[in-house]
This record gives C-alpha cells, structure tokens and sequence, in this order.
C-alpha cells in the first residue's frame, strides 16, 4: 500500500518518493512508517504524530492512500 | 441538478431599476461561481477606459459555487470592481452569513451599475427587489448602520435580513475603504467601499429564505462529517501560544518542510489569525518599522503580542456560515487603556502587525481602539498601517513637518499620535485627508516616494517578499496587486497540491535560499498556487480551508459531489487559470501595464537589511521569476499579457461571447 509521510526536521527521506509518498505492506502501522523515515517514537509522539489529521497512537494500523503527519510548526516560513 | 441557481441579478441604481437573468450552465462549467462569475461578467460589460467611481462602474456581490451545499469552509462572499485604487480588476472578500443570503434571494450574484441621486439600499427578500430611500442612515458608521436596518426591518421581514454596507470611510470615497458585514467584519481590499460609496449605496440588505440545493448532498454532508469529526478530535495542550514567538526565530533560519497542513486548522480554532503576530515578528515574515526595520528594533514586542494575551480577554467565538472552526472571537475591552467601546472583533494578524511593529507600537490596547474604530468606519487596517507608516517615516526624513501634520508629532511608536491620526483619515479631516486614498496618492502629494510601500498603488498585506520569495512574485503578477492571499511558500509546503495536480511540482526540503532563484519549478509552483486559490475563490471556499491541504480539505471531491461532475483536479486547476486569467485580460482591457507591478526597492532587499533573519537578502532574481511566471501562465512574458493561443486554449474567447 502507498503512504504519504511528511516527517519533520532530521529524518530520513530516502524511502519517500518526490511526493513524500512511499510502499509499506499491508497491516504496517505508524510506528512502521516512522522507522521508515527514522523518527523515534519519543520524537513521534512529542510532535503529535497524526494520520489523516488525527492524533493516532502509534499502534495504529494504517490504509491505502493515509497521510501520517505531525503537529509541527516550525519550516523555513 | 447543480448548486448554482443560475440567475443573477442586475441593478442599475441610476434608474432605479433591476432585473433577473439567466446564466447558461456553460458559464458556471467554465468559471464556477463566486469571483469566476464576477470575472466573466466584469470583463465584457464594463467597458474599457470606464471611472472607477463613475456610473459605468459595476459593483459585484457573489456567493461561491459551494455555498449552501453543506460542505465545510465555504461561506465567503466576494465583492468585485475595477477598482480605484489601482486602475485595474479589484476585488476583497469576507465570511460571515452574507454569501448564504445571496443564494437564499435566489441569485449566484448580484451586479450594480449606476449612481443614484441620493443615498439608498437595495432591498431584496427572493420575491421582491426595490432601491430604498437610505438617507436615515447615510452618515452612520458600519455597525450603527447594520443595527439601524435591522431596528426597522426585523419585525417587516419573514427572516432576519443579512446586510453588507459601508461605514464613513465609503461614503467619503476613501480609496483604502471596504466593505462591512455583522457588525464590521470587513472585505477590506482594492477600494471596494469607495466604489460603493460612490454609487451612494449604503447598504445591500438581503432577507429571503430560498432553499439551496446541491447534485448531491449526501456525498457532501459524508465529507464534512469526516472533516469535522477529524477536527472536533484535534487537541493540542493549553498555553502553547506563548512558545511560538521562539518558533518564529527557529524558523528564519529553517529550511522549507513540506508540513500537514492540518496544524494551520488547530491554530486558527485557538487563537484566530492572531496567532500569527510573534511569530511573523521573530521570523521575518512581519514587516517592522515601515519594512525597514528588523527584530532588534522590536525586542520583546512578540511577547506584547503573544495570542494568549488576547485569548484571555475573548468572551465568545463565533463562526462564519459552514465553518467548524471559529477563527473569530470577540473581546471584553471595557475600561482598557485608549479604548472608548466595550467590545471589538478579535483583531486579525494583519491588523496588529500593521499597527503594532511596522509603526514600533507596543500598545495592545491602541490596537483594540483602532482595530474597532476602523471596522466601523470601513477602512483597510492594511492600506491604513502602511500609510500611517510612511507618514512617519517622513516626518523622521524632514520629508513631513508638524506644519503639514496638523501639529502632530508622528514618531515611531507614538500611539497617541497614531490614534489621532487614524481618526483624522476616517473623517477626511486636515491632513487626514491626504491619507485617506493610500500611500501612492499620499507621497505624490507630498514626496517620500521612496517610503511609500505599495505594489500599482495597493498596499502590500504584512508579509515580507525577502522571507517569501514566492509571495513577492504574487503581489506583483496577481491582477489585484500586493494581494497576500494568493500563495505563500509556506502555504505550498502544507497543500500537498502534487496529489491532485499532475503538473505542480512536489513541495520538497529545501534552503529558503533556492526560492530567490528564478527556475522552472518554481515558476510551475506559483501558479499552482494561484490556480487552486482562484479555483477556491470560484467555490467560495475559506483560505484556512485551503491551507489544510487537499488531502483534509477535500474541495475536488466537495465540488464533484456538490455539481454531479466527475471531473479530476486537472480539470479543476483549469478553471482557477480561466479565472487568473480572465483577470489578467481585465486589466489589459482597462489600460493597466502588467508590467507596471512593481515591488517597492525596500522589499527587493536594496539595500538588504543588516541583522536578523532576513539579513543580506536581496531579490536579484524577482523580475526574471516573474516573467517564468507568466510564461508558465501562457502569457507574454515580457508583457504579462495573456497570448491568443492561451485565450483560445482557456476557451475565454467563446465564453466572452456568450451574453445574458
């Protein structure tokens, strides 16, 4: 399944394609596509890590075309 | 069935008369609704070379394609007009519930022509349209007005009516005047109120109870449904307002992230558009001391204007029509400092920084006095701020006397000062006056040209082109100049646009540096922006909607389900460069140079500023990112004019033949 990661300052991207999107199995869940990217957990969990908007645990199992986010404020604006 | 009701009305206030016209469903295909209607229609009937503030001039009230529909952030009316202040297309917008009330009369739109003899409103319940004696209320500011009609039409109508009307600021033809609804929430921009003052129009009031229908209101409601429920969820700890001036600072020097934009959802539910202010000043986006300065010169005024100071004071939010989230608030000031009202609207970001740091003023509570004496008069905050600015930039210079000053010693930070001021350009009174038509008429008169900020004589929103390059491209080739609501970089990062466009470029981790480079990909990512910011004008769609990006806000799938179309967002992108660009034929129809749009020296970074987050920052390539963007646009790029293969691949040659 595809999944759209935007992680935040100091992570991996080179898993993702150029649209932030990548290929996770089926029944991955957040916690699997934060290892994807390199985000710890405690990192994960202090930026409020989201998928489709929402705070999730990161046991959540994810789906087809989820966007996994985090509450972070702070780019280059 | 659509969402659109396929009529507008039309009114010439000269002769008092109105009809009811039909618009063909190829219209609304092309253009949806909203400003895509208004652009159509201002194009082929105002004719070229037409005074702004003459009889020829049309004054356009639209709805969006998806209000009424049920689907979420989509209650924005749109005014429009050539307008005054630069020559060209000028359009402003607003929330509230008067967009709702523009359908319920049964109309998409509604157009005035014309000037009357004496002061009126126009009337309309979805049965009948009459032009009404308004002199009772001719002289009264925004909100006396509003409470004033509702007084003596509550009991008379069936509904309680909706009314859009002009304070003093429009009745005076101020040019920097707008347009105020529910109790002076303004659409500011582009001069819109002097157009209507000019009509002597005070007031449009609209109380009819219509239904609006959709294709499909189920699949609309489900969308909204998974919307709200996602944003009812959304919690973040108390008190994190007073941490976001230190993200500001972290953020100068940060690269661009590509972000989920639903944090922009969560922010505006908390704090408004306010919370904005201490992070615009510790990052460079905000303008300091008249864009000249830097946040040396305005230490600890991010914490004067931290959002949860101003959050204390809110004693109730409300919403605009279809909204989940609340933005608005309003606020306990009695007995404050400076402040004659016991309530004002929650003060928008623009309007604190454009009195707050670009004047050097620390006082929050000048800023409720002014906030609300500008409200009610229907003046700009922006176009005020700037002009204020100027003023004392040129009484620092020499440039400005207290001779000319009526005695006032206009000093940076000098609230009193900027009070007196302000009260002065409302009532047109002594040098006020002066101020009251913008800082380009302003420094024309009096010289300091070099101070005055303003983009084809419209001055610019509080956002600073040398900390968004994107931006600066905006407010020079969008139609209605020094506009900062049509794309950010920022903004880009968080809309995932990539995932319903084929053609725009994906937001990627990048040095804020690469965006003051003149490339391909940033020509394609401006338009993008301005695409989907036009397509969301022509639904009526809220920019904090947009802002949540496409895969929160789901307007593709909204627009679809409201119109029974199964277009993709290809499709819908093209709309919004139909729109972009009918507006850019406006202009040319009208006489204005695209290329005329300049910034101001001081915001090309000549000379660059010497500390802070912007320190050394010069927009060498701006001129060049410009013509790549009209060039992405299929328009001239050393003209900025819209070239024939465009015209006809947009079909705007067809759709400006078809005449209602």
């Amino acid at each position: 399944m595809r999944v759209k990661i935007l992680p935040p300052h100091g992570c991996d991207r080179s898993a993702l394609d150029e649209r932030s999107w990548a290929e996770l199995p089926a029944g991955s869940t957040v916690r699997d596509a934060l290892r994807l990217v390199r985000c710890g957990p405690l990192k994960a969990k202090l930026l409020l890590v989201s998928v489709n908007g929402e705070r999730s645990p990161l046991d959540r199992e994810l789906r087809d075309g989820d966007v996994v986010g985090f509450f972070f404020p702070v780019s280059g604006g | 069935m659509t969402s659109f009701t396929g009529k507008i009305l039309r009114v010439d206030l000269g002769t008092r008369s109105a009809e009811a016209l039909s618009v063909p469903p190829e219209v609304y295909e092309a253009v949806l609704a909203g400003k895509g209607l208004e652009a159509w229609y201002l194009y082929t009937h105002i004719p070229a070379g037409a005074d702004p503030l003459g009889p020829e001039n049309i004054l356009a009230f639209a709805a969006g394609a998806l209000c009424g529909t049920g689907a979420f952030l989509t209650g924005r009316w749109t005014v429009a007009c050539k307008s005054p202040l630069t020559g060209g297309w000028g359009d402003a917008n607003c929330g509230g519930l008067f967009a709702p009330a523009i359908k319920q009369c049964g109309y998409d739109a509604i157009f005035l022509s014309g000037i009357a003899e004496e002061p009126v409103y126009l009337f309309c319940d979805g049965k009948t349209v009459e032009v009404r004696d308004a002199s009772a209320y001719w002289g009264l500011d925004a909100t006396e007005a509003e409470a004033a009609l509702h007084r003596d039409l509550d009991g008379v109508c069936r509904k309680r009516p909706c009314i859009a009307c002009i304070g003093q600021a429009g009745e005076k033809r101020s040019l920097i005047s707008g347009i105020c609804n529910e109790g002076g929430r303004i659409a500011a921009r582009s001069g819109v109120g002097a157009v209507m003052g000019s009509k002597k129009l005070k007031a449009v009031v609209l109380a009819g109870s219509l239904p609006m229908r959709c294709h499909d209101p189920e699949a609309v409601k489900a969308l909204s449904r998974e919307l709200g429920r996602k944003l009812l969820k959304m919690t973040l700890p108390t008190g994190l307002g007073v941490f976001i001036g230190a993200g500001g600072r972290m953020m100068g020097h940060l690269p661009y992230l590509p972000m989920d934009g639903s944090l922009t959802a969560y922010m505006f539910r908390e704090w408004g558009t306010q919370a904005n202010t201490s992070l615009a000043i510790t990052s460079g986006d905000g303008p300091i001391r008249n864009w000249g300065g830097t946040p040396k010169d305005v230490r600890r005024m991010d914490a004067v204007y931290n959002p949860e100071h101003i959050n204390k004071i809110e004693t109730a939010k409300y919403h605009c029509y279809s909204c989940p989230l609340g933005c608005g608030g309003k606020l306990n000031i009695r007995g404050r400092k400076y402040v004659g009202f016991d309530e004002t609207h929650k003060p928008e970001y623009e309007t604190i920084e454009a009195f707050g740091p670009l004047l050097m003023n620390g006082s929050l509570d000048s800023i409720y006095q002014l906030n609300e004496l500008l409200n009610r008069a229907g003046m700009d905050t922006i176009s005020a701020g700037n002009t204020v600015a100027w003023a004392i930039e040129c009484f620092e210079h020499g440039i400005l006397t207290t001779e000319q000053t009526d005695g006032l010693a206009l000093t940076w930070g000098n609230t009193e000062a900027i009070l007196t001021l302000v009260k002065k350009m409302i009532a047109r009174e002594g040098f006020g006056d002066a101020l009251a038509d913008g800082v380009k008429r302003a420094s024309e008169r009096f010289g300091g040209r070099e101070y005055a900020m303003h983009i084809g004589g419209q001055e610019p929103g509080m956002h600073d082109a040398r900390n968004d390059p994107q931006l600066g491209v905006h407010f020079v080739a969008e139609p209605a100049p020094g506009k900062h609501t049509v794309g950010m970089g920022i903004e880009y990062g968080a809309m995932s646009l990539c995932d319903i466009c084929s053609w725009a470029p994906p937001a990627t981790l990048h040095p804020k540096a690469r965006d003051l480079e003149d490339t391909e990909t940033m020509a394609l990512v401006t338009k993008a922006n301005a695409c989907y910011t036009m397509l969301v004008d022509g639904a009526g769609g809220c920019y904090y909607g947009q802002m949540m990006g496409v895969h929160m806000w789901k307007l593709v799938d909204y627009i679809n389900a409201a119109e029974g179309w199964h277009y993709d967002g290809d499709h819908y992108m093209e709309i919004g460069e139909r729109i972009q660009t009918l507006r850019q034929l406006f202009n040319v129809k009208q006489g204005v140079d695209p290329a005329s749009f300049k910034l101001p020296k001081r915001m090309l970074g000549e000379p660059p500023l010497p500390s802070g987050p912007l320190k050394g920052v010069t927009l060498s390539q701006h001129r060049g990112q410009v013509s790549s963007h009209w060039r992405a646009f299929g328009w001239d790029d050393r003209t900025g004019v819209p070239l024939p293969e465009t015209v006809k691949k947009l079909g705007i040659d067809r759709l400006t033949e078809v005449s209602v």
